[in-house]
């Protein structure tokens, strides 16, 4: 049983840090409808950033967020004017590509800097134990800051104008113009602010993950899994879809094999995007909507 | 007035751009004879990812649907060929077909549920399957290697394979292999095949309500594209000999195959093949010369030209170049045979 606790919160754990890379990918693509393939060469980047800061100046990972976090909205902002902006009104088919053009210049830019070893580090961080269950520190405040931020960005969107101006512009972009919102600022914005959260996402993996040039391949991947597991632009469902994924991560590991988990998931993947593409969610929700609403006609007895 | 097969054909062979592009084959077939052996092996190694190219360009530029996992046909039939000679010890005339059958079945079922989603789903859809194999490949690592790989040498030391041919014939293998995919990509664009594919990528619903059974014919671009696919990749496992999951199914070889057509120019016959012929060996000699972070050099180069073409020039470099082409084939006779439409020809 405590084994299974064990793989329960380890998955949790896992998940939480993945949905905190996936949660800038689902705002970029949620409000500007980009698909932004070069978003895990950012995650990698970002890793690499905390690394040379622990490095060269002995920066905690934890406390780096602080700086990188503020250099990647920067750079977000800069690589939105830069390749996003000019191809955001063109077909889906140059997004796709810019976007791997720029994919391919920041990985082979950290190949070459960096090289293709594998780097890691440990900042001092030790293990918990409470009742059988061991839990490593770092993913702990991994988890603590997941939540924190998934909070914090849930309340930017809700309760300030500038997170009203996102959420109007991700209804409608063409809507949001008219009532006075500069859709071409916010997506400025949105941009830094997905490769801002991105920022903090690396640094907190760099305390938990080693990282090499390629990495960034499969967070993209997984964080496109996570993002459409949740539903496009819902923050939350970010959250929950990451803890799915790093539970079945982490029981296909210890059951199967720790390499097997990735194919299996993709395969739910490819499958929820052809039910959703074929309508079958819309009719589940739908009848979802209708059976419930029959229960509480009944129910209400009116 | 019918013409006959026959004359169709010498007519057809008549055209400037036919014999021309034959007679450049033919000349290549010499190039040996004048190359060092290091830019022998470069050339062939271009010819396999250049078919690659072609072969995606079948699917992505004819039918507009932008696959990233092309790499997996690659990588798949690679190693099913080298599974079935070192693992199951057969020869060739057994594997190869085999290899090939195994990457149409691939092909399949990831384009089954594939082509029910569009543009950016698809790629995506598409990308994963690449990114999967790779995970499998390390899961399955008693038959595969893992992330060792899989040298075929073994094959030749057990005997169950000869895989030693000459360079020469090895360049000529290659050489035919790159030409014959061009040509099936040119007759392609010119059948029913590739107008359906084409009209499909203008518009689905429209080719849809004029008949086009849609889901039949992106299925038919997306089996000559893994077929051909499938024929790069056993080239290059009886040429390399050593398979590497990690270039085998690795993304930024997966996309490369659809960069050098989008480079070379999307949807056109000449496109992937001036593409390859550019880019291959670009990134080949960074790479082989000037060590592996010159090769990333390369990749970033390619990934800055791809961004600018996209915004500037998104029909591909063969776009720029047609007025020189169009001007030396106007100057080319057009040999005939047999009574043709008098009208044909110069305009």
């Amino acid at each position: 049983m405590s084994l299974v606790i064990q793989l329960l919160v380890n998955g949790l754990l896992l998940g939480s840090v993945l949905a905190l890379a996936a949660l800038g990918l689902s705002l970029i693509f949620g409000v500007m409808d980009v698909v932004n393939f070069a978003h895990g060469t950012f995650v990698m980047l970002a890793m690499y950033a905390a690394y040379v800061l622990w490095t060269v100046a002995g920066i905690d990972p934890f406390l780096s967020i602080l700086i990188v976090a503020p250099v990647f909205f920067v750079f977000g902002v800069v690589t939105e004017r830069l390749v996003i902006a000019p191809i955001i009104d063109r077909p889906m088919f140059a997004q796709v590509f810019s976007t791997l053009g720029l994919l391919w210049i920041l990985q082979f830019f950290a190949q070459f800097v960096f090289g293709p070893t594998t780097r890691s580090f440990n900042a001092g961080y030790g293990g918990l134990s409470a009742g059988g269950v061991i839990v490593e520190e770092v993913r702990l405040y991994g988890f603590i800051i997941t939540i924190a931020v998934t909070g914090l960005l849930y309340l930017f969107l809700q309760r300030t104008k500038i997170g009203l101006g996102i959420r109007a512009t991700a209804q409608s972009d063409t809507l949001a113009q008219p009532f006075g919102i500069n859709v071409d600022r916010i997506y400025m914005l949105t941009f830094g602010l997905g490769i801002a959260l991105v920022g903090v996402a690396g640094s907190v993996l760099m305390s938990i993950q080693p990282v090499r040039p390629t990495v960034g391949n499969w967070y993209v991947l997984t964080s496109f899994v996570i993002v459409t597991l949740g539903g496009l632009g819902r923050i939350w469902g970010v959250l929950f879809a990451g803890f799915f994924i790093g539970i079945l991560d982490s029981f296909i590991s210890f059951y199967l094999s720790s390499p097997l988990a990735p194919p299996i998931y993709f395969a739910i993947f490819i499958v929820v995007l052809v039910l959703r593409a074929e309508g079958v969610t819309d009719e589940l929700k739908y009848q979802y909507e209708q059976f419930s609403q029959q229960i509480l006609a009944g129910g209400g007895g009116r | 007035m019918s013409t006959n097969t026959p004359v169709r054909v010498l007519n057809l062979l008549g055209q400037p751009r036919v014999y021309m592009s034959l007679a450049i084959v033919a000349v290549a077939a010499f190039a040996p004879m004048l190359v060092s052996s290091s830019i022998q092996r470069m050339l062939v190694l271009t010819f396999i990812i250049g078919t690659g190219a072609i072969a995606w360009n079948v699917i992505g530029g004819y039918g507009g649907q932008f696959s990233l996992g092309n790499g997996v046909f690659f990588g798949a039939s690679a190693y099913v060929l080298a599974i079935l000679l070192i693992n199951f010890e057969q020869g060739l005339a057994v594997a190869l077909p085999a290899s090939l059958l195994a990457t149409l079945l691939i092909a399949v079922v990831i384009g089954y549920p594939a082509f029910r989603l569009r543009s950016h789903y698809f790629a995506l859809a598409t990308i994963v399957v690449v990114e999967g194999a790779r995970f499998l490949v390390r899961h399955f690592r008693d038959i595969t290697g893992g992330e060792v790989g899989i040298s075929l040498a073994q094959a030749r030391v057990r005997g169950v394979a000869t895989l030693g041919f000459t360079d020469l014939q090895y360049y000529l293998l290659g050489l035919a292999l790159f030409a014959g995919a061009a040509f099936l990509s040119a007759y392609i664009r010119y059948s029913k095949l590739g107008f359906y594919l084409m009209a499909i990528r203008d518009d689905q619903q429209a080719a849809a309500a004029v008949g086009i059974d849609t889901s039949k014919y992106k299925m038919y671009g997306w089996l000559v594209s893994a077929f051909l696919t499938g024929l790069a990749g056993v080239m290059y496992a009886i040429y390399v000999q050593y398979l590497d999951p990690n270039f085998m199914f690795g993304i930024p070889e997966s996309v490369l195959l659809a960069v050098i057509p989008i480079i070379g120019g999307a949807g056109t016959v000449t496109g992937p093949v001036i593409g390859a012929l550019i880019m291959w060996p670009l990134l080949h000699i960074a790479t082989t010369q000037f060590g592996g972070r010159f090769g990333a050099i390369a990749y970033m180069g390619y990934g800055t030209v791809l961004i600018l073409m996209i915004m500037y020039a998104p029909e591909g470099v063969v776009a720029q170049l047609k007025g020189y082409g169009s001007r030396i084939e106007r100057r080319l006779p057009i040999f005939t045979v047999g009574s043709t439409d008098p009208d044909f020809g110069w305009d």
